[in-house]
Parts: structure tokens; C-alpha cells; sequence
């Protein structure tokens, strides 16, 4: 059993991450966005560590930058001119602070990916779509043993043909692409060949037979209750007070002014963008407390 | 209560080939039957002709009775539930990506409540030991313990009756005892009947109730290990060769009937045989004159991951010609020094050299033309087909080399390595042992002056066994260094020169190999297992038997 916020309950999970998503995709609120790109910061950071800031630096922070420049340097709606480029078009405070937007909510969207990558884990999809269909769950699981045992094939073949000089990375370009075209026919060679095997197992094993269960089990905790209502309500609350979140940055830039409405579907968002990282250190906490 | 009742079965393939002759056998309930025979001689497709679902297509006579019923009338789900089957191919088997839906697959397919299949996984999880594994990604397991998981997900279902296709064939000697001991507290405690096919007889037969033998589709011998005599013996000489120690000795001693299957009264028969010893050891082997150096390695580091050094300073010299073997327990860093030798590894400090010049100033092309070749531990990923001799041309399609020569090369090889009759097949249809050959073949169609082997008997019957030691032996003689890795100690004992142990990082013995096991206490062979106390320094079969030769003769 996981603890934490890794151990959140797969239809929880789903629930929280489907309508952050909404949220953040689909609002150009700056306050929203920024909301949005902390708590997702914060989160991965939690959960990645070291990695997290590796990949903050080298995707994260570079994604943003790109973006911007992209759209201040060639999108020219707005009026209020920052500085003429040299081919004459004008580079506007409205495109910058647009671009500006955009490149967050597409960080915004990495970071939250990481996170759901590290939560929803195979085993949770599998509960998911079992509960759909539990042949579904089956099919999905075999793809997911499937990718790493093809990858490790590859690696091995690749070896076994480097140890007589005839990888893909030998001899003339000729013989690379020949030798590369044979890798990869052994690959799928191996593979079909396998399937064979691993289908037998599964009717070996009873596959074919009428009524098949789902037994994976999760607990539903109280969290996970929370954590799915609160999710509902601030996207709910979001989507009634739309009008007192307004942004829009063509072709001046007009963003709802400070109104109460607003500020409580902010704070409600918020709330429920910390949930996680909240539960998460708070556990941690109650549990060496408790030691 | 009778399991199984074979009679008269035959069965033929599509291809009309005639797999199985006239069987005709009953196994009863809780016993423990050891099925052997070559590869080729049948044993698969009878162990699958007694599960359903897996049984093949093809023409077949006879009957088959399941559990008292006729075959056609057992039920796919009590088939499902009370035959588990374990096939020799560790991967293949496991369906889902954890341990713990692997053990729930089976318990889902029967649609038990969730409640119960927790139950069932967690009695099953605990007599495999296998609590610390559940949430780990079966990826990520080493392959004892994948087949430990295969065999766990079929117990989890509760059969009746296990049949296991050659289980340990990819294991090595600590896994496939550990899952042979799981296999025997489960036929002896729990009363599970099973059929269990295996040319490694050494550990099984003390422990079965029944042998059977077969023979070219046909039963040659059924009986109790004690009652296998010299006259099955005598006349075929696979089985010979693959039973244990003690009892080959006391067939090729000349005596029938009631021999020893273990060590323990192998060792009480020889002592009561042997009364009083005149001759203790037979003289020292005399080693060849020193020949130059083939590999040199010095002072070698190696980390995969940077923080756990597998090899610490290890440092080794093996001369040219020699056959070489690199012994030590598992993860001891073998296969990382011979990766390391035959350059698929770079080491992080230390080095090694080829013909008295270092690793790293070979060009690739020329490090693997005409010097290094290396033969991996599953041969199969060498092979593209359509056919082995097209993939044997595409080794030398690299080389500037016209049709005829290339086609006389290839001629050559398949002749030294005798798969001549099997260069129009397809790889994939080809048996282990003929695989292996073939990709002898592919490795010394590059003209290696060294041989790297990468457990090269590992699921190879004794009789295969034999034939590539003297195809390797050959090799040595003609100039060609041959190093290997290995865990089998009787074959390195039998056949190796000289041999080095890796302990810690590094070699804790590096010499002749006779002089290797000879002086060890218990990591040595069978025959110098059961004849302490008794000779001195007889490691191999021939000597123990000519020592008791000598001793018997007055």
C-alpha cells in the first residue's frame, strides 16, 4: 500500500487531475495561471526532487521563455508599442504578456503531467478501466508489460549483434541501415514469437473463461472524498463566476477587476491545487509525531 | 486416486511428424514424476497433451483420461483451475506488469470475489516468500524470481496438478534449487501431483517417486529412480550421461540393479567397495609449457550505477589456446568482465589488454574481425532468418568477399559445427541446443582468435553438453583462447584448463582448473563431493573410476 498523496485513490486522482486540467486550459485568468503553475511546482517538486528542479531548468523555465519570445516577436495585435523591430512590425506589451500567459499554461501543463505520471501509476489505470471492462484492464496491462520487455529486447539484440560487428552502429552507412533494418526484424520477429507464448499462459490460465473479476483494491479514505468534492466545487464555482475572472489581451489588455466572486473561485482553486502537496507533508508529519 | 491414464496415445503433427508412440502410463494422485529424454524426444508435447488448452494440433490416437473423465469432457475451468502449467521460458509467462496483478491474474479469470482472491494471494505470497516483491514491476525482477512468480500465480489458483516444462532450464544452480525445494514442499505437504520434465537429473531423481524415460516418442523405462538398471543404461547413453554422479559411476563399474541416486549412500556403497584404499590419488596433471598472453587485465573497476562496485581491482592473465572458465556466485561480476574483455563495457578505471595492446586502441571494425567475437547467453536474439543460412551470409556481407567464398566459408563452419542439415531451416523452429550450434556457426564465421561465452550450457543436455566441449576444445587447440562464464562446475572441472573464481571484486583463485577443485572443500564437483575420505583430489568422473579400477584389482 502507498502512502501520501501517491496512495490517493485512482478515481480521486482522476477526478482532481481531469478538472485542474479544465481549469487551467481553459481560463486566461493571469491569477488562475499563476495559481496553477505554483501549486503544480510545488507538487512535483515534492514528489520528484532533485529531478523536478533538473527538469524545471532545462524544460520548464525554457519552455516559457520560448514562448513568449515567440509571440512578442511575431504576433503584432495590441496597441501599446515597446519598440519597432527593424522589419518594421512592432513588438506590443499586449503580445509579450500574452505570450507570457500561453508559455505558463503550457508549463503549467508539463508540471501537472509529472505529477499525474507519478500518481495515476500503471496499477491505478488498470483499476479504472477494469471497472469499465475488465477484459479492457487486461488489454491495458499487456501493453504496459509490453513496452518495457521491448525495449529491453532491443537493448539486447542490439548487444548480442555489437559482440560480432554487426550492430547498428558498425561498419559503412550501408551496412548500418542494413544492419539496423535487421535489428529491428529480429525485434518484431521475437516478439510475435512471444505472443504466441504469453496467450498461451493466459488460456493456461483460465482467460477465456465467462465472468472474470476485478480485485484490485483501494481503500477510500476520507481525503480522497474531500479532495474530489473540493475539485468539483472550485471548478464549479470557477465556471458560475467566469464573468468576474474575464481576462482577454487583443486588442488592449482587460482583466476583471478585483471583485469578490472572484477571488473566492481563485481561493477555492487554490485550496484545492495545494490539497495534494497539503496531505502529502501533513501525513508525513502526523506519522513521525506519532513515532 | 488416478490423475492422468494415458493409453496407447500417438500423435502426429500437421507436418506428419510422429511426436508421440503408443503411451500408455497412469499417474496418481500426489506423485512426484520426473519425465526425461534429448531434446526432440517428445517431453514437451506430452506434458502439453495432458493440459488442454495447450495441447497441440495435430493427428493423434488413443486415449486421454483427466481425473477419471475422458479428456474432451474436463471443463475449461476445472482445466484452468486444477492443471497449473509452467513453461521453460522464464518472460513469457507473466501476463500483467506487477508481481501482485500477476497473482490476482489467474484468481480474476475464475471470477473469485475480491475478498477471497486477497485471501488466496496472501497465503500464496507468503509460502513463496514473496511479501517484499508484490508492488515491485516484474521488469525489474532477476529471472529466479520470475519464474518463483510464475509458479507463485499458478498456486494461487489452487491446482491439483503442476506440470512443469523444463522450469529451471534458464535458471541458475541457486535459483532452480530453490524452485525445485518450492516444487517438492508442495508435492510432499500439499499433496499436489507433479510431472516435471528436466535433463538436469542430478538434484530430481533422489527425490522422485517415478521416472519416465522417453525415447524417440516412445516410453523406453518407467520405474522408481532405485530400480533404473544397467540395462536401460547400456543401451541408451543420454540417460547415462544425465543421471547423477553416483549412479553412473556404479553402472560404468559394471553393476545392474539398486544403485545410489545421492551422494550420501553414494558415499556409504563406495566406502563398503572400496575397503581398504592402496592407491589415494592418481598423479598431478601436467600443464602445457607457458604460451603467450592472450588477455591481460589489470587493476579493474567497474560500477553500473557509480555508488556499488562490482569489480574492485581485479586483475587476471589468460594465456592463448587455453580454455578458460570465470566461475563465482551470482551478481560476482562475471558476465561484467567478459563484457568488459570483449568491449561492450568500458571500464571506469584499470585496463585491459587484447594480444599484448590495449582494448581502446582497436577500431570497432577491427576488434571484431578476426579478434573478439562474442556468443551471448540467449542466442536467439542473433538470429533474423528467414532461413540460418541467410543469417549466417549476412555476417559476412559486411566483408568484401565474393558469392563463392562466402558461400565456402559458410560450408566450412556448418560442417566444424554440424548443422549442415539445418541451414534451410527457419531459426525459430530450431530446438536449443541446434540453436546454440548455429550461433557457434554466426561467432566463428569472424574468425576469432578469442571466444567469449556467455553461460554457454545453460539449459543444454549432457549429451549437447559434451559435443560443444569438444567443438570448443578443438577450437583451443587450433590457437583460439576460449573464455567462458559459467555456473557449472562439472562441466568446468570436466573440461576447462584453467579457470578463475571471482570473489568481491575480484579473483580469489586464478590457475588449473583440476588443481582448482581438487583443493576446495565445497564449491567443487559431485565426484569429489562423494569420494572425500575416501581418494584424494578426484574432481572428474574418469578419474574417480579409475582409481576404483585400480583399487579393485588384485
Amino acid at each position: 500500500m502507498k502512502t501520501g498523496v501517491r496512495g490517493i485513490h485512482p478515481v480521486s486522482a482522476f477526478v482532481f487531475f481531469a478538472l485542474v486540467f479544465a481549469v487551467t486550459l481553459l481560463t486566461w485568468n493571469p491569477a488562475i495561471c499563476a495559481v496553477s503553475f505554483f501549486c503544480a511546482l510545488a507538487l512535483d517538486i515534492r514528489l520528484r526532487g532533485k529531478k523536478a528542479a533538473a527538469s524545471f531548468f532545462t524544460l520548464i523555465l525554457p519552455t516559457v521563455l520560448l514562448i513568449t519570445l515567440f509571440n512578442m516577436f511575431f504576433a503584432h495585435y495590441g496597441v501599446t508599442v515597446l519598440f519597432a523591430l527593424r522589419s518594421g512590425n512592432n513588438v506590443t506589451l499586449e503580445s509579450t504578456v500574452c505570450g507570457l500567459v500561453y508559455g505558463v499554461r503550457t508549463a503549467c501543463t508539463v508540471l501537472w503531467l509529472f505529477s499525474f505520471n507519478e500518481i495515476m501509476t500503471e496499477d491505478k489505470f488498470i483499476f479504472l478501466f477494469g471497472k469499465l471492462s475488465p477484459r479492457l484492464a487486461v488489454v491495458f496491462s499487456m501493453a504496459l508489460r509490453f513496452i518495457p520487455l521491448f525495449s529491453e529486447s532491443a537493448r539486447e539484440i542490439e548487444k548480442a549483434r555489437r559482440g560480432i560487428g554487426i550492430d547498428s552502429k558498425n561498419g559503412s552507412f550501408f551496412d548500418r541501415f542494413r544492419n539496423s533494418v535487421h535489428v529491428f526484424s529480429i525485434l518484431v520477429t521475437r516478439s510475435l514469437e512471444h505472443a504466441v507464448d504469453t496467450a498461451a499462459s493466459m488460456s493456461a490460465r483460465g482467460y477465456s473463461l465467462k465472468g472474470r473479476t476485478n480485485c484490485s483494491f483501494y481503500p477510500l479514505r476520507a481525503i480522497d472524498i474531500i479532495l474530489s468534492l473540493l475539485s468539483a466545487f472550485a471548478a464549479f464555482s470557477v465556471l458560475v463566476f467566469s464573468k468576474s475572472l474575464f481576462a482577454e489581451y487583443n486588442p488592449v489588455i482587460s482583466i476583471a477587476p478585483f471583485s469578490a466572486k472572484g477571488a473566492f473561485a481563485c481561493a477555492l482553486f487554490f485550496a484545492v491545487c495545494a490539497l495534494p502537496l497539503i496531505f502529502d507533508v501533513s501525513e508525513e508529519k502526523l506519522w513521525s509525531i506519532s513515532n | 486416486m488416478v490423475d492422468f491414464k494415458l493409453n496407447n496415445l500417438c500423435f502426429t503433427f500437421p507436418n506428419g511428424k510422429t511426436v508421440l508412440k503408443n503411451i500408455s502410463l497412469e499417474i496418481k494422485r500426489g506423485e512426484f514424476v520426473v519425465l526425461c529424454g534429448k531434446s526432440g524426444s517428445g517431453k514437451t508435447t506430452l506434458l502439453k497433451m495432458l493440459k488442454p488448452e495447450l495441447s497441440p494440433h495435430g493427428k493423434s490416437s488413443g486415449t486421454v483420461e483427466i481425473f477419471g473423465a475422458e479428456k474432451a469432457l474436463l471443463s475449461r475451468r476445472s482445466s484452468a483451475e486444477k492443471i497449473g502449467f509452467i513453461m521453460q521460458n522464464t518472460e513469457l509467462q507473466a501476463v500483467t506488469p506487477t508481481v501482485k496483478s500477476e497473482l490476482f491474474f489467474g484468481l480474476e479469470n475464475l471470477g473469485l470475489a475480491p475478498g477471497k482472491a486477497r485471501l488466496r494471494v496472501a497465503e500464496t505470497a507468503a509460502l513463496f516468500s514473496l511479501e517484499k516483491l508484490l508492488e515491485k514491476k516484474l521488469s525489474s525482477l532477476s529471472g529466479g524470481q520470475k519464474q518463483l512468480v510464475n509458479l507463485a500465480s499458478v498456486c494461487a489458483m489452487n491446482p491439483q496438478v503442476l506440470l512443469l516444462d523444463e522450469p529451471t532450464a534458464q535458471l541458475d544452480p541457486v535459483c532452480a534449487q530453490r524452485l525445485i525445494d518450492v516444487v517438492t514442499t508442495l508435492c510432499r505437504e500439499y499433496g499436489v501431483t507433479v510431472v516435471i520434465s528436466e535433463h538436469r537429473l542430478e538434484k530430481l531423481l533422489p527425490l522422485a517417486d517415478r521416472v519416465l524415460v522417453l525415447e524417440d516418442g516412445k516410453l523406453a523405462s518407467d520405474s522408481t529412480p532405485q530400480k533404473i538398471d544397467g540395462e536401460v543404461v547400456a543401451r541408451n547413453e543420454f540417460i547415462r550421461s544425465s543421471l547423477p554422479f553416483p549412479m553412473r559411476l556404479y553402472f560404468s563399474l559394471g553393476f545392474s540393479k539398486n544403485a545410489p541416486t545421492d551422494i550420501e549412500s553414494g558415499r556409504k556403497w563406495l566406502s563398503s567397495l572400496v575397503r581398504d584404499v592402496k592407491t589415494e590419488s592418481l598423479p598431478p596433471e601436467i600443464l602445457p609449457e607457458k604460451r603467450e598472453t592472450a588477455v591481460r587485465v589489470k587493476n579493474l573497476f567497474y560500477s553500473y550505477d557509480g555508488k556499488e562496485y562490482v569489480l574492485k581491482g581485479l586483475s587476471t592473465e589468460i594465456k592463448q589456446g587455453s580454455f578458460f572458465a570465470v566461475l563465482g556466485a551470482n551478481s560476482a561480476g562475471k558476465t561484467t568482465l567478459l563484457n568488459l574483455i570483449g568491449g561492450l563495457l568500458k571500464a571506469k578505471k584499470g585496463r585491459v589488454e587484447l594480444f599484448s595492446k590495449d582494448i581502446g586502441k582497436y577500431k570497432t571494425n577491427e576488434l571484431y574481425r578476426k579478434n573478439v567475437a562474442f556468443l551471448p547467453q540467449n542466442c536467439e536474439t542473433l538470429f533474423a532468418g528467414p532461413t540460418v543460412f541467410e543469417d549466417l551470409e549476412n555476417v559476412l556481407l559486411c566483408e568484401k568477399l565474393s558469392k563463392q567464398e562466402r558461400q565456402r566459408l559458410i560450408f566450412e563452419v556448418s560442417a566444424f559445427c554440424g548443422i549442415e542439415p539445418l541451414l534451410k531451416s527457419h531459426p525459430y523452429d530450431l530446438s536449443g541446443g541446434e540453436l546454440q550450434r548455429s550461433a557457434l556457426a554466426m561467432v566463428l564465421l569472424k574468425k576469432p582468435r578469442l571466444l567469449l561465452l556467455d553461460e554457454p550450457t545453460k539449459g543444454m543436455d549432457s549429451l549437447f553438453k559434451a559435443q560443444l566441449a569438444k567443438k570448443l576444445r578443438s577450437l583451443c587447440k587450433s590457437g583460439v583462447t576460449v573464455v567462458m562464464v559459467s555456473h557449472d562446475t562439472e562441466f568446468c572441472a570436466e573440461y576447462c584448463d584453467e579457470c578463475a573464481l571471482l570473489f568481491d571484486g575480484r579473483c580469489a583463485f586464478c590457475g588449473g582448473a583440476r588443481e582448482f577443485f581438487a583443493e576446495n572443500c565445497y564449491y567443487t564437483t559431485a565426484a569429489s563431493k562423494m569420494t572425500r575420505g575416501i581418494f584424494k583430489n578426484a574432481v572428474r568422473e574418469s578419474e574417480v573410476l579409475s582409481l576404483c579400477k585400480k583399487n579393485l584389482a588384485r
